[in-house]
């Protein structure tokens, strides 16, 4: 019988895996980083799911406020010409092989049981846990108010052509 | 939850980032699955902490964090950089940089 925490796990851990792999799918940078946003942003879930809503917290501003936008507006913004993306047909073998023998001294390997750490038992992380959802919901509506930004500035400066021409 | 779970998905997520990193030609690319395999660096080190308790992997976590940082901003420096130059972001021609 599968407890609910793995169950959870399990969904988080499928959804992090696809959108790894989607970044390479993606034939536009601009998908691409969206994709590996989405990446962050699970990650930060999974830190939350084992109990570290602080590292959650930092995950969302350092990865997705810093670098997310940097990739946003400094690369993928530009637009790419002549973007040559990953090759499938290897990328997904190479993963699963590579996967395979990295896991394979954890075969027979025996693992603790969940301790309490620093953060725990400070009493911080319990206080801010009820606080970690406001952070996912004003992390949403700032990614798609930069995204929103970023599609303005290329209509606009579509127009603009258009008017030129 | 079985804790070879969290390690397993870290090391999947790596995967996919190394394999990134070999399967693509445009460098562009090749820091963005860069920039995966630091997240199942994050990830394996929380897993860690979660299950060991140890207190030195949080500054671990935020040279990861820096690491990354600075891996964009160098990114972006090329990326404008080649844009700029009109030089190929194929790292097979990279070559052509030197004229």
């Amino acid at each position: 019988m599968v407890s609910p925490d793995t169950l959870v796990f399990g969904i988080i851990a499928v959804l992090e895996v696809f959108a790894a792999y989607s970044i390479f799918f993606f034939k536009n940078l601009m998908h691409s980083a969206i994709a590996l946003t989405s990446v962050f942003a699970i990650n930060s879930l999974m830190f939350a799911f084992l109990s570290q809503p602080l590292l959650a917290a930092f995950q969302i501003f350092i990865m997705i406020g810093g670098i997310s936008v940097y990739i946003f507006v400094g690369v993928a913004a530009p637009g790419l010409a002549r973007f040559k993306h990953a090759r499938i047909n290897i990328l997904i073998p190479l993963s699963i092989v590579m996967f395979a023998v990295l896991s394979y001294p954890l075969i027979s390997i025996m693992f603790a049981s969940p301790a309490s750490n620093v953060l725990q038992s400070s009493g911080i992380a319990g206080t801010f846990s009820s606080w970690l959802p406001v952070f996912y919901i004003i992390m949403l509506l700032l990614f798609a108010v930069s995204l929103g930004a970023i599609l303005l500035i290329k209509m606009a400066k579509v127009h603009h052509h258009g008017a030129d021409k | 939850m079985i804790p070879i779970l969290v390690i397993l998905l870290a090391m999947l997520v790596f995967a996919i980032g190394a394999a990134g990193v070999v399967s693509s030609k445009h460098f562009v690319m090749i820091i963005l699955s860069m920039e995966v395999m630091l997240v199942a660096a994050t990830l394996l080190a929380v897993g860690f902490f979660y299950y060991y308790a140890n207190g030195q992997i949080v500054l671990l976590l935020f040279a990861i964090w820096a690491i990354a940082a600075v891996e964009v901003i160098a990114l972006i420096a090329f990326y404008q950089y080649m844009l700029k130059e009109e030089s190929t972001m194929d790292i097979t021609n990279l070559s052509g940089l030197r004229d």
